[in-house]
């Protein structure tokens, strides 16, 4: 057995140079004549996000981290020459903690085997749960997957089971499952990771759910800006056939099953079941009304059941280990493990998993590793990007499940999670997300094509320091149309953003529009700064800031602002310590 | 069948309706304006939300199938304030001036406006207005995108013209990289305007009409029938033609009239004048059409002519041209016994007098009056008839006086009395007549009209110099264009924007002098032409041997018939063609002045109503020789289309018409008659769109919405 050197070559490790580690790691196990002894393998990202990471494994497992190119010559002398570990680069605390609290299902390879090989997967009990399944009626994988509770992890939460009874029952000779990786949502990256990091698994999902309700064709409609995984899991794909995986009479069975990629362009709204189809077909990516729904009339009019990738991933695990096993996960109503995708102001930005029930304060404290900047206060988490609303602190204690976190008008989505400080101006966050849904509605049906650029003009005007009562008013009358009369999920959840932010930070939008102040000094229109003179030390700190003429300061004296001059670039505020520039 | 209740409303429907087709059904309305009878359930509008007991949110009425036991309210106040969100949503991006008739307006005030913000400035498109393309006027600044447009041309009529561009807010419908219509595959079935709610695809103005108006809304829309004088249903036999149907397409003609294949060669066609195609490229060449068929009939309509059993009564027609012989075709299949009294010595009136025989070959008059004869119409020529009152009181039940136009207009120029100075009709009836007529070699022929043309083209023939002199220019003539045209292919000289003002004994022996003044174009008259004015001092002398008069006929009723006449001497009738005296009926020129063949075809199918309801008959002289069939409505894909000229009629070579008379039209092809027809924009299609549900006319403002 060879020793072990994993490095992750996933997008984010090859943006920060994992591919010419790797290639001197192995040119140095070659020059130094360890080749035999160790070897290399390319795994995914393993979710957090720093630069490189590198694990060695040999009589105990060490990982470097933030590895540059120049560090890998030092690494082999001195952890695999010498024996000693090579402290500079070594995983910190803070990176145990992120893994410590988590419990990985849908990430359980990433990170560990080699995407672009098949036995790789193999190795870690890949496509037992197919050959399981096979040896079980469909009827019992339905009940399997039916009574573990499991819940689509797209946005919709909608029981998986039953979308799969749906399918199985629908009466046709030609049925589609489809792969819904078009994951779209602002910072959310969690699809694209599995994808990269362990394709065999959402495969294998694919082909039980085919087997399940009848399927023998399969597509994975993934968006073109994921190319890694449409390559990775194009490789998939060849050697699955070749193992006899997918095909004809896969291993011995009279199921068949063929699956094809197709490349989506870009478009969030896509990621609609109904609009997906459409875009298959090679149509306009517009939603269509449901009834019929995609189960009974789907893509080219045949029944299709459509489950997003961490859906996907679960199933393996499921029939491997028995609905039991995963309803003992997470929580009564919602069972499993959620895979989130942290990012903002937090200090570990990445993908956590965690069993459903845990608190968001759990989980930003935790994996997360509290807030990046230590001396800002934590404000709020967006969660469900922008189908998803705003917590405020008060709520941090919410545990996530789709129960708990649909009581607070936000939605538990895909899983992207943004945490924000006292920087974060509640109305721009808001105008944010409502700026991404105007510019991916379709634009079919009135009240997200028009309703959406009416709210975020509105939200304009009150960013800009023009919005009054009658505006606020306009926001809270308009939404509840949007969301009951929208023909799609986008145009249904697009106001969540604002109705949450008015909800839980009324006093922000109130400062807004009566006092044309923004308190995170975000909203460049309200920007005026002043100097407390009682606070300025006179140190100058901020006239050495300012790029313009507008600070005056000589030494000795109380520094002052010239509004004319100034262009409100935050420079004097950001460089004063003592919170004398406001 | 299916129980459910609409707004507290028992209702039993039809399995697989959506509530909103059974609401209409049961006059509830729900406002609408992206749904449309026959197009698939777009659902962008969102107006016919409802509620539905037991069901989270609210539902479309317009895609949601009914379900045994269901419950729905359509005017809760959750929806009423939904919808007055949307309208006011749809108006924020709107122009102030939404058209009144239109059904968004219709909706709108319906539903009501809400003030949300006040002083809200709609932001509207800014988009340009395309308004110079054929027949459609695109305002997109006033779509608000329901897709009914893009539907119907990608869905129904497959021509997938229009489509939707960008998304979101700046979602526009259009063409493939804009381009304009007719590069587009456009078709100009214009089912696009028709379907739009919201007034950004109309007609344009010169085709709008009164929207409540049923019989000005179809000959608008359907130009070539509504401008038949008869109402031949042009449009009909012209896709029959295009879909090979040839004898249907004739027998469409022979409903009409008994007079096809003569209409074929010299109808004067207003359906191809106001043919839509106009607009596009060029008329659809539907008289040519008409030939076309009217050469290949096999006679199948004779088994299928209705003609009632005998009622007894006689009826005695006084002329046979176009209107004595088609009311009396008329007449005769409703069981009447028909004499027509013709003054000359062959029936035909006009069409053998006066119409060239290059235009008209005999043989083709001869043959349908022949087939007026076998159902049994007697034809007495020679019979000039003095008193119509003695027929009556002889053994006649009514008289029809259908004598035409035999009255000549003169010039008010001194001089015009001269012996060298003749008529232009008098010379025809000579001509047709294979009299020997001896002008001499140089005669000039005073008229635009196709009498003056059709003079000129005979004289010519005749081995004489001929010169059309015509006070106005070429574009105000009033004869066909092809009757110009092949007149100067022929050679006839042309005196455009002069006019004779003497004629007076040249010096040289039995030759003419005519003085004539050069004109020029004022602004125009009472007909809507430039009028012409002379130039002074442009008189010159002009030597002739004979001058021709071809300037309009009038009605010279004989006094015996002691008839009421109008200002302009033509018989005074009413609506039913009844003259001053009982039993006694007129039509044809004879009562609107000189007009043509179709205009007389039409006045002797009204006569015809008119006598048989005299006589104790139901008025319907209605044949049934084709069995109506639907049209398909998919024209699918011609990128070409609108490109499509006009296929010329094809004629003999200039050599063989010299000192002859042989027809110089020839016939179409059946390949090219096909193509032809299949350039049609089929705009009769547009009719057998549904109509759109709108809002009741009365409602009360506060409990709709």
């Amino acid at each position: 057995m060879k020793n072990k050197i994993l490095i992750c070559v996933g997008t984010s490790g090859l943006s920060a140079g994992a591919d010419e580690v790797a290639d001197i790691f192995q040119s140095e196990l070659e020059k130094n004549k360890l080749s035999d002894k160790y070897e290399i393998i390319k795994t995914g990202d393993k979710g957090l996000f720093v630069d490189v990471i590198v694990e060695i494994i040999d009589s105990k497992e060490t990982t470097y981290i933030n590895v540059k190119p120049k560090d890998v010559t030092n690494i082999v002398k001195s952890h695999i020459i010498n024996n000693e570990l090579y402290k500079k680069r070594l995983a910190d605390k803070n990176y145990e903690n992120f893994f410590k609290d988590q419990e990985r299902i849908v990430l359980k390879n990433c990170g560990i085997i080699d995407p672009e090989k098949i036995d790789s997967y193999l190795e870690q009990d890949g496509y037992k749960a197919l050959q399981k399944a096979f040896k079980m009626s469909r009827e019992e994988v339905l009940d399997e997957v039916t009574d573990s509770g499991l819940k689509g992890r797209g946005g919709g939460g909608f029981p998986t089971g039953i979308k799969w009874g749906f399918g199985k029952k629908a009466e046709s000779d030609t049925k589609y499952i489809i792969c819904n990786a078009d994951e779209g949502d602002p910072g959310a990256f969690m699809d694209r990771s599995v994808l990269e990091s362990d394709p065999h698994a959402i495969l294998e999902g694919m082909i039980i759910a085919g087997y399940t309700i009848g399927a023998n064709n399969g597509y994975i409609y993934c968006r073109a800006e994921y190319p890694l995984a449409i390559k990775r899991l194009n490789i998939a794909i060849k050697q699955a056939k070749e193992k006899g995986f997918i095909g004809e009479n896969i291993l011995g069975t009279d199921f068949s099953f063929n699956l094809k990629i197709k490349a989506g362009a870009g478009a969030f709204v896509c990621g609609e079941e109904t609009a997906l189809i459409a875009s298959i077909e090679g149509r306009r990516g517009r939603p269509k009304p449901r009834p019929p729904f995609p189960a009974n009339k789907g893509l080219w009019g045949y029944p299709t059941i459509i489950n997003n990738v961490e859906t996907l991933a679960n199933i393996r695990h499921i029939i491997t280990n028995g609905s039991k096993w995963f309803a003992s996960k997470g929580t009564k109503n919602s069972s499993g493990t959620k895979v989130f995708a942290l990012a903002g102001k937090i200090k570990n930005t990445g993908l956590v998993e965690v069993p459903m029930g845990t608190t968001i304060k759990e989980l930003i404290y935790g994996p997360g590793g509290g807030l990046k900047n230590k001396r800002k206060k934590f404000k709020a988490v967006q969660l469900g990007g922008p189908s998803g609303g705003c917590l405020p602190e008060s709520l941090i204690e919410t545990p996530i499940d789709f129960e708990s976190i649909n009581k607070t008008g936000a939605i538990m989505g895909s899983g992207g999670m943004i945490i924000m400080d006292e920087d974060t101006c509640m109305i721009d966050i808001a105008k944010y997300f409502l700026n991404f849904t105007v510019a991916e509605s379709c634009g079919k049906c009135v009240p997200c094509r028009v309703g959406l650029k009416r709210m975020l003009e509105t939200l304009e005007k009150i960013s800009d320091g023009k919005g009054t009562q009658e505006d606020l008013d306009f926001l809270k009358e308009m939404s509840p149309t949007i969301q009951e009369t929208s023909l799609c999920g986008l145009g249904q959840t697009a106001p969540n953003p604002v109705l949450t932010t008015i909800k839980y930070f009324p006093e922000e939008y109130q400062e807004h529009i009566e006092e044309k102040k923004c308190r995170a000094k975000v909203c460049e229109e309200l920007l005026q700064f002043t100097v407390v003179p009682d606070k300025c030390t006179k140190c100058g700190l901020c006239f050495k800031a300012c790029p313009t003429d507008a600070l005056e300061w000589k030494k000795g004296e109380v520094a002052y602002i010239n509004k004319d001059k100034c262009i409100k670039c935050k420079a004097c505020y950001e460089a004063c310590n003592f919170d004398a520039i406001i | 069948m299916i129980n459910l209740t609409i707004d507290n409303k028992k209702i039993t429907a039809k399995k697989n309706q959506t509530i909103l087709e059974v609401a209409l059904e049961n006059d509830i309305y729900i406002p609408n304006l992206c749904y449309h009878p026959d197009l698939k359930k777009e659902t962008s509008c969102r107006l016919c939300i409802v509620e539905i007991e037991g069901r989270q949110g609210v539902s479309t009425a317009c895609n949601t199938v009914i379900l045994d036991g269901m419950k729905v309210k359509t005017k809760t106040e959750k929806l009423q304030n939904h919808r007055k969100n949307l309208i006011w949503l749809t108006l924020s991006e709107l122009p102030k001036d939404i058209p009144p008739n239109s059904q968004l307006k219709k909706v709108v005030d319906y539903i009501g406006v809400k003030k949300i913000l006040s002083n809200y400035a709609p932001q509207e498109k800014n988009l340009p207005v395309l308004d110079n393309e054929p027949l459609i006027v695109r305002d997109m600044n006033k779509c608000i995108l329901c897709g009914r447009c893009v539907n119907i041309c990608q869905e129904v009529r497959e021509t997938g013209v229009i489509g939707f561009a960008n998304r979101g807010i700046d979602s526009v419908i259009a063409t493939a990289e804009d381009k304009p219509l007719a590069e587009s595959g456009c078709k100009f079935c214009l089912a696009c305007v028709e379907v739009c709610p919201s007034g950004a695809l109309t007609d344009v103005l010169s085709r709008q009409f009164d929207e409540d108006n049923e019989v000005e809304r179809e000959k608008t829309l359907v130009p070539c029938k509504g401008s038949c004088p008869a109402g031949t249903n042009a449009a009909y036999y012209v896709r029959l033609i295009a879909e090979g149907k040839y004898q249907d397409a004739y027998e469409v003609n022979k409903e009409i009239s008994p007079l096809v294949e003569v209409l074929g060669r010299v109808c004067f066609h207003p359906c191809e004048t106001e043919c839509k195609r106009n607009d596009v490229t060029d008329p659809i060449s539907i008289r040519a059409l008409k030939r076309f068929v009217a050469e290949k009939d096999n006679g199948r309509w004779k088994d299928k002519l209705k003609i009632t059993a005998d009622t007894n009564k006689k009826v005695a027609i006084i002329g046979s041209g176009p209107a004595g012989l088609t009311a009396g075709w008329f007449l005769r299949t409703k069981g009447h016994s028909v004499t027509i009294f013709e003054a000359d010595e062959k029936a035909g009136g006009m069409m053998r007098t006066a119409i060239p025989k290059y235009r008209l070959p005999r043989r083709i008059l001869d043959n349908e009056i022949k087939e007026i004869e076998n159902i049994g119409v007697k034809i007495e020529t020679n019979s000039r008839i003095t008193y119509p009152d003695k027929l009556l009181k002889k053994d006649f039940d009514a008289v029809y006086i259908a004598i035409g136009t035999s009255g000549v207009m003169k010039m008010r120029v001194p001089g015009v009395d001269h012996k060298n100075v003749l008529d232009g009709l008098s010379l025809l009836a000579k001509i047709n007549n294979d009299e020997k007529i001896d002008i001499g070699k140089k005669v000039g022929i005073v008229g635009g009209g196709n009498v003056a043309m059709d003079v000129a083209r005979c004289l010519l023939r005749e081995g004489i110099d001929t010169t059309v002199i015509y006070r106005r220019s070429r574009e105000q003539m009033p004869a066909t264009d092809e009757e110009i045209k092949e007149a100067m292919n022929e050679g006839v000289n042309f005196k455009f924007l002069n006019n004779p003002i003497e004629i007076k004994d040249s010096k040289k022996e039995d030759k003419l002098d005519v003085k004539c003044i050069k004109m020029k174009l004022g602004e125009p008259d009472s007909s809507g032409r430039k009028r012409p004015i002379p130039i002074e001092g442009s008189e010159y002398t002009w030597e002739l041997d004979k001058l021709v008069m071809a300037i309009g006929q009038k009605s010279e009723v004989p006094k015996e018939y002691g008839l009421e006449l109008d200002k302009w001497n033509n018989i005074q009738t009413d609506d039913n063609l009844l003259t001053n005296k009982d039993g006694i009926f007129a039509g044809g020129d004879v009562v609107s002045g000189p007009a043509s063949v179709i205009d007389a075809i039409n006045y002797g199918r009204i006569g015809a109503k008119s006598i048989d309801k005299y006589l104790g008959g139901d008025g319907n002289i209605d044949q049934n020789f084709v069995e109506k069939d639907e049209p398909n409505i998919s024209l699918g894909r011609d990128m070409k289309f609108a490109d499509r000229k006009r296929k010329p009629v094809k004629t003999i070579p200039l050599k063989d018409r010299e000192h002859n008379y042989k027809e110089v039209e020839l016939n179409f092809e059946e390949s090219v008659a096909r193509s032809e027809a299949n350039r049609c924009l089929t705009c009769q299609l547009r009719l057998g769109i549904s109509k759109a549900p709108f809002p009741p006319k009365k409602f009360d403002k506060n409990k709709n919405v």
